[in-house]
């Protein structure tokens, strides 16, 4: 199996099988984010559906990634994820993601129930207290693993910037965490 | 970057969470596959078609022309231009010389013609001999491209320009009427008796003073 650059090689000259290794490889992930951000298995399932449909009519077209095809895929997905979330707001809770968080047929420890109400603030506090802006970036470079330089060309902004809505989204989840963490230590 | 003990502890929460079980659903993502792949066959296709057409505008070229050929191509394609616009111009040539006249007597009709009284003498201001030599003397005379008066006559003025000679008057001399300048305009004599003399009380506007 072609793996980085060869596969995005491949990829632009149409070859089926890297079309198909790069669907198996990057849409659970695509989902996975989508998924957080929108809220909706439907709905990220569409958006799926349609990164990788651009993907395709820009290989087509002879463009697309050079690169960084991650970047590249979640930057797609992220423009579409804005672009319908302008037309219909959802609010409904982050839970999707983590809904089958620990779970388990086992008896959960004390230290696990203390961290899976953690879980839940936190989630709770990305839902409510964070600009649309700073979940991105949260959820781009601590849930995706992306670095600052990444999240920046997904965001289409300067990497300074990142910086600051990054730290200011992680002060607003510590400011709306800040009574649990307080009663936990 | 650095981040403090609390921010530490949102960043081991966040990156947790990075670890939540939320899979794509599997119907889902077999569908979604499903619907890439043939996708995928579409763009090949298309793509596939776009090569086989270029490939064959390609082909359908000679192989190579050298230079020399293209440049006696060139040659003979410029001469057969040229030839043919020489017979369309031989077959169309009455139209051409019509249209070609046309153009002229539209050019004709557009010349400004001098102004006749050349002649006329500026009060106060008379030529030295060696302009007046210089001048150009006008004698007038009806060009053939003038247009005739179809107009109604007028029987005092028809007679008038019968009997007279196809000369031009240039404005007549002055005779001491240079017309009104600014402060030697005469005037006006009245014609009607102001109003006020029938009535010569004038109407006292001033302001009446209070006695006490």
């Amino acid at each position: 199996m072609k793996e980085g650059v060869s596969l995005l090689k491949a990829a632009q000259k149409l070859d089926e099988e890297a079309l198909t290794a790069i669907f198996d490889q990057f849409a659970p992930a695509i989902y996975k984010y989508t998924l957080r951000l929108c809220h909706d298995p439907i709905v990220a399932d569409n958006i799926v559906g349609d990164v990788f449909a651009q993907l395709l009519e820009q290989f087509g077209a002879g463009k697309g990634p050079r690169t960084n095809l991650r970047s590249y895929l979640y930057q797609t997905a992220y423009h579409l994820v804005v672009d319908r979330s302008r037309d219909n707001q959802h609010t409904a809770p982050l839970e999707v993601a983590v809904g089958r968080y620990e779970s388990g047929n086992f008896a959960p420890t004390q230290s696990q129930i203390e961290e899976r109400v953690m879980m839940e603030a936190l989630i709770s506090a990305m839902n409510t207290e964070l600009t649309e802006d700073q979940r991105h970036v949260i959820i781009l470079r601590f849930l995706e693993d992306f670095s600052l330089k990444e999240t920046a060309e997904i965001i289409g902004k300067e990497v300074n910037n990142i910086k600051v809505i990054q730290n200011r989204g992680i002060a607003k989840l510590r400011k709306a965490m800040g009574l649990q963490l307080e009663e936990d230590w | 970057m650095g981040f403090d003990t609390q921010d530490k502890e949102i960043v081991r929460l966040l990156t947790k969470l990075r670890e939540a079980d939320a899979k794509y659903p599997s119907d889902l993502l077999t569908a979604r596959r499903q619907s890439y792949l043939k996708r995928m066959g579409e763009v090949s296709l298309g793509i596939g078609a776009g090569l086989k057409i270029k490939n064959a505008l390609e082909g359908a070229k000679t192989p190579s022309f050298s230079s020399a050929t293209s440049t006696i191509l060139e040659s003979a394609l410029l001469v057969a231009i040229v030839a043919e616009t020489g017979t369309v111009a031989y077959f169309y040539r009455d139209k051409l010389a019509q249209f070609f006249k046309i153009s002229k007597k539209e050019a004709n009709a557009q010349e400004v013609t001098p102004a006749s009284n050349t002649e006329q003498v500026i009060q106060g201001v008379s030529p030295s001999a060696a302009v007046a030599s210089t001048l150009p003397s006008f004698t007038l005379s009806t060009s053939p491209t003038e247009p005739e008066l179809t107009s109604t006559p007028i029987p005092g003025v028809v007679d008038e320009n019968a009997n007279s000679t196809a000369s031009a008057n240039s404005t007549p001399a002055p005779n001491g009427n240079n017309g009104n300048h600014y402060g030697q305009t005469p005037k006006p004599q009245r014609t009607k008796e102001p109003k006020n003399q029938q009535n010569p009380a004038p109407k006292d506007n001033s302001k009446p003073t209070k006695t006490k």
